[in-house]
């Protein structure tokens, strides 16, 4: 089979890109759309949800930008080339039910079955979608008849944009230009419907948002990360993201940032996080294995839990769209402060040393 | 224990009838499975929905589809996945072979690119396939094609060098895909031109949704001018332009089956009569008719078993031989066509075996009157051969008169649904007055031995012969009978080719007139592929002037539901010198120049027969771009299309279709000695560029006619079909016949006649049985030509066909057919003539 493992084929040399040097000049809506001259943009749906019968959902919505081709096209270029292309990830998890079903798709933007707006926020990518009816609104549709999974939720902003590292501009790697622009809405309040195995449910709960761009994000030797967005009970939330090496280690420029309860925003340096796997779980499938519990220690904000998966298996296995194998899903924290989130695990089925 | 008498032993002892009434059931079903076979391998390359796999609705426009009507599509996605394709057949320049080159979003479209689970490409060929950096070919694609690890195509007349990224599997021996080559869209796209548009959008139904659903969203938000159509709607439309010719090939192949069927009957009377004495002893020992007949259907079982298998495997393996020349006949109507594969199908050869079986049972029907007839031992020596009585010659003839009326009646039966079933019917009423006029006809040949005039009187080794074979007039009218109607079919078949023949090649020579022809290269096939690039038109019209140069355009339409072809012209140009004949007899200069100047259309005569459409009748042409509403000027003859063909003003047309390029363009000089000078003039002038053929007039009529010739080479093969059939039949039929009358041989030795004299009355008596053969073959065969011109013909493809007698193939099949019997009756006579005539009146009892 031929199709997509799109992130296995890296579009252009990084050089013919845009990178992030410094700080990027923001402005809203208009850098909620597509930033064309950069390689990778995505833009980032998880959510915790309960059903009318209070069971626990969660679901993720992706749409990957990936940039093949950098500069305009000549005139007497075919309008097929591909110059970039849309790969998205949907993925339910059922937690008490013990299930995760996931789906994926895949696009070329020509002829508009895949797209972005160029000054507002509005992806799509077949009928799935994320639209910003106007400041505080995000609406997230996608529905997937081969895995019987469905969304369409509408969220409203509970707090402000967050502008990750320095002013958005978050560094991944040593080399000047190993940066991405990073903004997120970290706390969405909404409700709609979730579908599974062709059953509607009226759904309500909090979401995570992030919107991500650049050409060059990971440096030399980074095989993977461990991503954590975690909205904490007393309003606070918290991202962290480690850099890992091959050897587990994780590099200098790894950190996070602490969202307040009234919105401001601190910076986290490696340093300030110890983030320590405490238990494994090997998917059957591919062979990964992915920590699924993990003690937390942030003393600078506070935080000294115990973070664990709420379904061990939340697998994806994109080897039809973006061609990358990772661990998406639901997790809790217990300790000094309550709190609930996502965690995203790449590089343990895997490197994606290159591709990002 | 009665089979083994009867059946077993006479098996074992004469190993070669017995091998030569299984050949001859052989030779029938092997015709019938190897038409089949390779007339769906011919057709098959037809598909290409089943090469994507399971049900699928299909967005498409003849005219392409515009990419901004992609977005328009976007609810779609919901139940279907939505796959993009463009799709061309292309040349491959060196073996000229045809090519399909499909275009396809490489990116998520998984469903051409998939082989076994262990069959993965590497990174780098998905990247170079999605980057557009060349193709994949099948892994069955001769590797002389893609030496260098490149394909040399041919692309609207350009030539293009296109590296091969990788070979994929097939999943079947008939795979469509065999000939398929697979790009990226944007491959594709940059081989053609920037800006072609797609072909049509495959929408392949998600779990949970059907087909159906599918197709009912779709027609919910697809605009016009798109059209949905489902992958049955398109499996019913491939069938209707191949259900006619499918029939055709069909019908020819029962033909042949039958045929075998009448050797089997032979066989088996003869080996009745062989066995009569035998027969009789057991009914004078107390076995019941019912035993008897059981172990004629035995041995019809095991002629048919055997034969049956022998001719299905054998007609599996003829397939492939005869698969090329069933492609040629197929894109003779059809177009070109890719190389397919062949697939031999198991229910197929299955059926062929039950066909064979089928067959020689039907076949021992006769026979077995022949058995339910002897009578005990004791009454065998009273036994006379009676001549026939004047009540049964009548009734023999009576019912050939009958057959003959029912074969005219048929011919005036209109054909229901486009098939030539009344005209297969009067062909079978042809078929079956020949075989009821056989026993009569020897009787009178017996008779008349007796009154022979003149030198005649003096050669009683004809009078002999002819008098034995009236003796054996049952066995030997059926094998006069086989042979018949084996000359018959060639001689039919033979004249249908040479009236098709003499009047394409006179449409040819008066209606093309255009002194210089350029066309797409042509295949091995010699059919024209593809259009021509706009580059070309342009040439031409800047060496000699828009109004010398007729460039062509076709497009598909459709009439009255009808899938037809829509033609664009530029009608002043040919007006200046005319062109095909018309129906009504005027000048086709005035047809053309009043279609020019009053904006009217021409019709091809193939619509105006399925139709009914007529000259001032107005005619509603839809195509998916619009509709053209127009008066009929003229309906011209044409033998390049069965389908349907309007030709519009060529402006006209390219309204409705703007990116359509010239499928031909036609050059009319000044002056016309010229052109073979000038021809090298224009090609001095393409060949930097392109690859196109320009022919002269002269070379163009050739070229019509040796692909005519070459597609039709199959009917030399029936006519030494007919001559082995003659052979089988005679030897069949002759072993018995002697057997019967070895006793009057013996005698005629014994008083003096001597073995010469008796082995000339031997192959006299074979020669009789291939002469009358032949000459009623020929008779009927020439009146079943008729039926083919004039019915067959004009109910499949809706050609008006000049009837042509084949006079050189009667004369060379008669003496063919006579010759090659007279040398079968050695066998048998050399067989006879070995024993002493003393012991064969002795077994006699004479």
């Amino acid at each position: 089979m031929i199709q997509a493992a799109l992130l296995c084929v890296v579009g252009g040399l990084t050089a013919d890109w845009e990178l992030h040097q410094e700080p990027p000049e923001l402005s809203f809506p208009r850098d909620h759309g597509a930033h064309r001259e950069y390689r990778t943009e995505w833009w980032y749906l998880t959510a915790e949800l309960l059903d009318d019968a209070g069971r626990r959902h969660g679901v993720q919505l992706t749409i990957f930008r990936q940039g093949m081709q950098p500069g305009s096209a000549a005139p007497d270029e075919p309008r097929w080339k591909l110059r970039e292309a849309f790969a998205g990830h949907l993925a339910v998890a059922e937690v008490d039910a013990g299930r995760f079903r996931h789906a994926e798709r895949v696009r070329r933007p020509q002829g508009g079955l895949a797209g972005a707006a160029h000054d507002r926020l509005d992806v799509w990518l077949d009928d799935w979608s994320f639209t910003q009816s106007d400041d505080q609104h995000l609406r997230a549709r996608a529905h997937d008849a081969d895995s019987g999974i469905a969304i369409d939720l509408c969220f409203v902003t509970a707090k402000p944009l967050v502008l990750h590292g320095e002013r958005g501009l978050s560094r991944k790697g040593p080399e000047a230009g190993n940066a991405s622009a990073y903004v997120s809405w970290t706390r969405l309040r909404g409700e709609g419907s979730l579908t599974i195995a062709g059953r509607a449910l009226k759904v309500r709960g909090e979401a995570w948002f992030d919107h991500e761009w650049g050409s060059s994000q990971l440096g030399e030797g980074v095989v993977g990360w461990d991503w954590l967005g975690l909205r904490l009970a007393d309003q606070r939330e918290l991202m962290v993201y480690c850099l890992r090496r091959a050897d587990g280690s994780v590099i200098e420029q790894s950190g996070g940032t602490l969202i307040l309860a009234d919105g401001s925003t601190r910076a986290l340096r490696r340093e300030e996080i110890l983030l320590e796997a405490r238990q494994w779980w090997q998917s059957p499938r591919t062979g990964g294995k992915y920590p699924c519990a993990w003690s937390l220690r942030v003393p600078s904000a506070g935080i000294d839990g115990r973070l664990s998966a709420q379904l061990p298996d939340c697998e994806l296995n994109t080897a039809g769209s973006s061609g990358v194998i990772y661990w998406e899903g639901p997790v809790t924290l217990e300790g000094s402060v309550l709190g609930s989130g996502y965690a995203e695990l790449t590089g343990y089925a895997g490197s994606l040393g290159g591709r990002f | 224990m009665l089979f083994r008498a009867l059946v077993w032993a006479p098996v074992r002892s004469r190993p070669w009838r017995s091998l030569a009434t299984v050949i001859g059931i052989a030779a029938g079903v092997a015709a019938f499975v190897a038409t089949l076979i390779a007339s769906r391998s011919a057709v098959s390359s037809l598909r290409d929905d089943t090469a994507l796999g399971g049900e699928l609705v299909r967005i498409e426009a003849p005219g392409g589809i515009d990419d901004s009507a992609l977005a328009l599509l976007r609810p779609l996605t919901q139940g279907a996945q939505l796959l993009p394709r463009m799709d061309e057949w292309v040349l491959e320049q060196n073996s000229r072979s045809v090519l399909r080159l499909y275009g396809i979003d490489a990116l998520l479209d998984p469903r051409l690119l998939q082989g076994p689970k262990d069959w993965r490409p590497t990174s780098e060929q998905i990247e170079a396939t999605w980057q557009g950096r060349g193709v994949w070919v099948s892994q069955e694609l001769p590797t002389a094609l893609t030496e260098r690890n490149e394909l040399q195509l041919l692309v609207r007349g350009i030539p293009r060098t296109v590296p091969v990224i990788g070979h994929f599997p097939l999943r079947s021996p008939d795979d469509p895909l065999r000939s398929a080559v697979i790009g990226d869209l944007a491959l594709v796209e940059s081989l053609f031109a920037p800006g072609r548009r797609l072909d049509s959008v495959d929408l392949v139904p998600r779990k949970g949704w059907t087909a159906e659903q599918v197709q009912e969203s779709a027609l919910a938000c697809v605009p016009q001018p798109l059209r949905v159509v489902s992958s049955a709607d398109l499996e019913r439309e491939r069938r209707a332009m191949v259900r006619s010719l499918e029939f055709n090939l069909l019908s020819l192949s029962g033909i042949s089956l039958l045929v075998g069927a009448v050797l089997v009957a032979t066989a088996l009377a003869s080996a009745v009569v062989e066995r009569r004495k035998l027969l009789a002893l057991c009914v004078s020992l107390g076995a019941t008719r019912r035993q008897l007949v059981a172990t004629l259907l035995g041995e019809a079982l095991l002629y048919g078993s055997l034969g049956g298998a022998l001719g299905a495997i054998g007609g599996a393996l003829a397939a492939h031989a005869l698969a090329p020349t069933m492609r040629s006949s197929v894109e003779t109507v059809l177009g070109a066509l890719p190389e397919s594969g062949v697939r031999i199908e198991a229910g197929l050869v299955l059926a062929g075996v039950a066909m064979g079986i089928a067959a020689a049972l039907l076949a021992s029907i006769l026979p077995l009157f022949e058995i339910v007839r002897t009578p005990p031992l004791q009454s065998l020596r009273r036994a006379q051969q009676q001549p026939l009585s004047a009540r049964a010659r009548l009734g023999s003839l009576l019912l050939a008169g009958l057959l003959v009326w029912s074969a005219l009646q048929l011919m005036h039966v209109p054909s229901p649904d486009g098939l030539p079933l009344s005209g297969l019917g009067a062909s079978i009423a042809l078929l079956l007055a020949l075989v009821a006029v056989q026993g009569p006809l020897i009787d009178a040949l017996g008779r008349s031995a007796l009154r022979m005039p003149g030198l005649l009187a003096r050669m009683p080794s004809l009078r002999l012969s002819a008098s034995a074979l009236a003796a054996g007039r049952r066995r030997a009218a059926w094998a006069s009978a086989a042979v018949g109607m084996s000359v018959a079919l060639s001689i039919s078949i033979a004249a249908m080719v040479l009236s098709f023949r003499s009047s394409v090649e006179s449409w040819a020579r008066e209606g093309l007139l255009a002194d210089l022809a350029l066309r797409p290269v042509a295949t091995a096939g010699g059919v024209p592929l593809g259009e021509l690039d706009a580059g070309i038109l342009a040439e031409c019209q800047s060496l000699y002037g828009p109004e010398h140069v007729h460039p062509f355009h076709r497009e598909p339409a459709r009439v009255g539901g009808r899938s037809i072809t829509l033609g664009g012209g530029d009608l002043a140009v040919v007006a200046r010198r005319g062109g095909v004949a018309y129906r009504d007899g005027r000048d086709s200069r005035e047809v053309l120049q009043r279609a020019h100047t009053l904006g009217r259309v021409l019709i091809n005569e193939p619509l105006a027969t399925w139709t009914g459409l007529r000259e001032g009748d107005s005619i509603r042409i839809e195509t998916d771009a619009g509709v053209l509403e127009k008066t009929i000027e003229g309906v011209f003859v044409d033998y390049g299309d069965s389908q349907g063909l309007v030709i519009t003003e060529r402006a006209e047309f390219l309204r409705l279709f703007p990116r359509s390029l010239p499928r031909t363009i036609d050059i009319y000089l000044d002056d016309p000695t010229s052109a073979d000078a000038e021809r090298e003039r224009v090609l001095a002038v393409l060949q930097t560029r392109f690859a196109v053929e320009v022919l002269t007039r002269t070379q163009l009529l050739d070229r019509i006619l040796s692909v005519f010739d070459r597609t039709f080479a199959i009917t030399r093969a029936l006519e030494l079909v007919s001559a082995i059939v003659a052979v089988i039949a005679v030897l069949t039929v002759l072993y018995a016949l002697l057997a019967e009358r070895a006793g009057d041989l013996a005698l005629l030795w014994s008083l003096g006649a001597t073995r010469a004299e008796l082995f000339a009355q031997i192959l006299l008596q074979a020669a009789w049985i291939g002469l009358l053969g032949a000459v009623l073959g020929i008779l009927t065969g020439l009146a079943i030509g008729v039926v083919l011109v004039d019915v067959v013909n004009l109910q499949s493809f809706g050609w008006t066909i000049r009837y042509q007698q084949p006079f050189e193939t009667c004369v060379r099949m008669l003496v063919l057919v006579v010759v090659f019997a007279g040398i079968a009756g050695a066998l048998p006579a050399l067989r006879v003539l070995a024993s002493p005539a003393a012991r064969i009146l002795r077994e006699e009892g004479t």
